[in-house]
């Protein structure tokens, strides 16, 4: 028997409580697949496209565009298709999927916690009154012009009156609605955007600083070898080709933290749950202020390549929001562990503070050329500072310090990443 | 293609990755790393936007030719007749 599925808000972190649906991208009928991208939404960390974690086939839209919901509310419903769960393509698996045992256990509001899934596995929830809806940007009748405007001013062109030939939204229309007074509640500035991100941030990181007992240690890490070997790997290559010793990092912290559980998971309800999988987020700071922090899954098992394309590709989507390139919802929630990275910046070190639900953040300072003492001879070499800090409820100085020296030693066989 | 024409391509693809740039923000002989606010993964996503824009290839090695408008067009605009552009 099929059965009907309830698609949620999505918590994309703990300091998430609601977002807005601001455009359907689907309609009642529509089949979907795992993966797909359904609906945008804005949220304090900026406009996501959100995905559907179940075959089916979309029954109910409960939610209008325009309209900021608390997170778990019920947007719309779906019928499971027959062939259920066995035939999702792994590559749209939740990061959190193999957890999921866990998640009844576990806080809603918690950024590991993937809220769809978890609604997808739990009863029916109360839902809100059914408001059927077709205001997807297929139904919309609008100029090119009127919609490059909208999509400007993160305008939904289903609220706009056209005056145009069939009613089309015209650019006159878009004006005339920007300029009526009434209207100023529906535009979002960036303004806006920045102080919401703002308190988001603010209150994840009071939170985490309020609960969290952090402890920090760092090391000096030589990085003469992998300097060497990207130099020589990356010689004569084009940029689509080149791999940054940010991509090489990443590697060997998730290869060095399958050795050191401990530091990968979410504190919970008083205790520590490892995640199985090495799931890394990376903070990117955004030019126009605030930072996003996507995640990439399983870093352990990806190749050099595979990195280097995630984080360019995230990187690319994170800083050009604004010509509609946006980040999924599956790469906001469900990170195991942060790394945030201000050697760029000119910082010679970073002691991040942890987001939680996870127990650790990495940070990595600049690359500095030093002298480096060699039995009685002295070289010029280079290093980096990398930091940790942990979670005390979890994890010791001891395991720490051993994963950081375990981490300097990885970095010493750059060919071997 | 004339200078100007590569001018616009340069600066289209400094806002594949920036969008929020505009022309009048760059002084065409200063490091556009610092101008525009680029990071490494910035200039190569860059990097990768000009050699798809122009159909010409940039080698590693050539990098450090297109850290200023001025230098990338000095560098681009004799390899440009042997392109279709």
């Amino acid at each position: 028997m099929t059965k009907s599925i309830d698609i949620t808000m999505p918590s994309l972190g703990s300091d998430m409580t609601e977002g807005m649906l601001v455009e359907w991208l689907i309609k009642v009928g529509d089949k979907v697949k795992h993966g797909d991208v359904i609906a945008v939404l804005e949220t304090q960390k900026g406009a996501i496209d959100m995905e559907v974690y179940q075959d089916g086939t979309i029954t109910q839209l409960l939610v209008q565009p325009l309209k900021n919901v608390p997170v778990g509310t019920v947007l719309a419903r779906l019928k499971e298709s027959e062939a259920a769960p066995s035939s999702l393509n792994p590559r749209y698996q939740n990061p959190l999927s193999k957890t999921k045992q866990h998640s009844d256990k576990l806080n809603f509001d918690q950024p590991g916690m993937a809220s769809v899934e978890q609604h997808l596995y739990q009863p029916q929830q109360k839902s809100l009154t059914a408001v059927q809806t077709h205001t997807s940007r297929h139904t919309v009748n609008a100029s090119p012009i009127a919609r490059k405007m909208a999509n400007e001013q993160q305008l939904n062109l289903s609220i706009v009156r056209g005056t145009g030939f069939n009613d089309a939204v015209i650019l006159k229309d878009i004006e005339a609605f920007i300029n009526e007074p009434n209207n100023q509640g529906s535009l979002t500035t960036n303004d806006d955007k920045l102080a919401n991100m703002r308190s988001a941030i603010a209150k994840a990181m009071s939170q985490s600083k309020r609960d969290i007992p952090h402890f920090y240690l760092s090391s000096d890490i030589t990085i003469n070898k992998a300097q060497q070997w990207l130099q020589q790997t990356n010689q004569d290559k084009d940029p689509q080709q080149q791999i940054l010793l940010i991509a090489l990092l990443l590697k060997a912290i998730a290869i060095t933290l399958t050795k050191y559980p401990g530091l990968n998971g979410f504190y919970h309800k008083d205790r520590f749950e490892p995640v199985n999988e090495i799931n890394i987020a990376n903070v990117i700071s955004l030019r126009t202020g605030g930072v996003v922090v996507p995640l990439i899954q399983n870093v352990d098992q990806l190749s050099l390549h595979q990195i280097m394309q995630a984080l360019r590709d995230m990187t690319l989507r994170s800083r050009s929001l604004e010509t509609g390139k946006r980040l999924r919802s599956s790469e906001l929630s469900g990170a195991s562990i942060t790394i945030t990275n201000m050697g760029e910046r000119g910082a010679d070190r970073v002691f991040g503070i942890i987001y939680p639900p996870q127990v650790a953040i990495i940070g990595l300072g600049k690359v500095k050329k030093v002298a480096q003492v060699y039995g009685e001879k002295i070289n010029v070499g280079e290093q980096l500072t990398v930091c940790l800090s942990a979670d005390h409820r979890v994890v010791d100085g001891m395991l720490a310090a051993k994963f950081l020296n375990s981490l300097a030693k990885k970095l010493q066989y750059p060919e071997q990443l | 293609m004339n200078t100007e024409n590569l001018e616009r391509l340069l600066i289209e693809a400094i806002q594949e990755v920036a969008p929020e740039i505009k022309k009048n923000d760059i002084d065409s002989d200063e490091d556009i790393r610092e101008e525009c606010d680029l990071d490494s993964m910035d200039f190569i996503n860059y990097l990768a936007a000009l050699q798809k824009s122009t159909g010409i290839k940039i080698n590693e090695r050539d990098y450090s030719q297109f850290i200023t408008i001025n230098k990338a067009i000095t560098f681009l605009q004799p390899k440009d007749k042997y392109t279709k552009l």
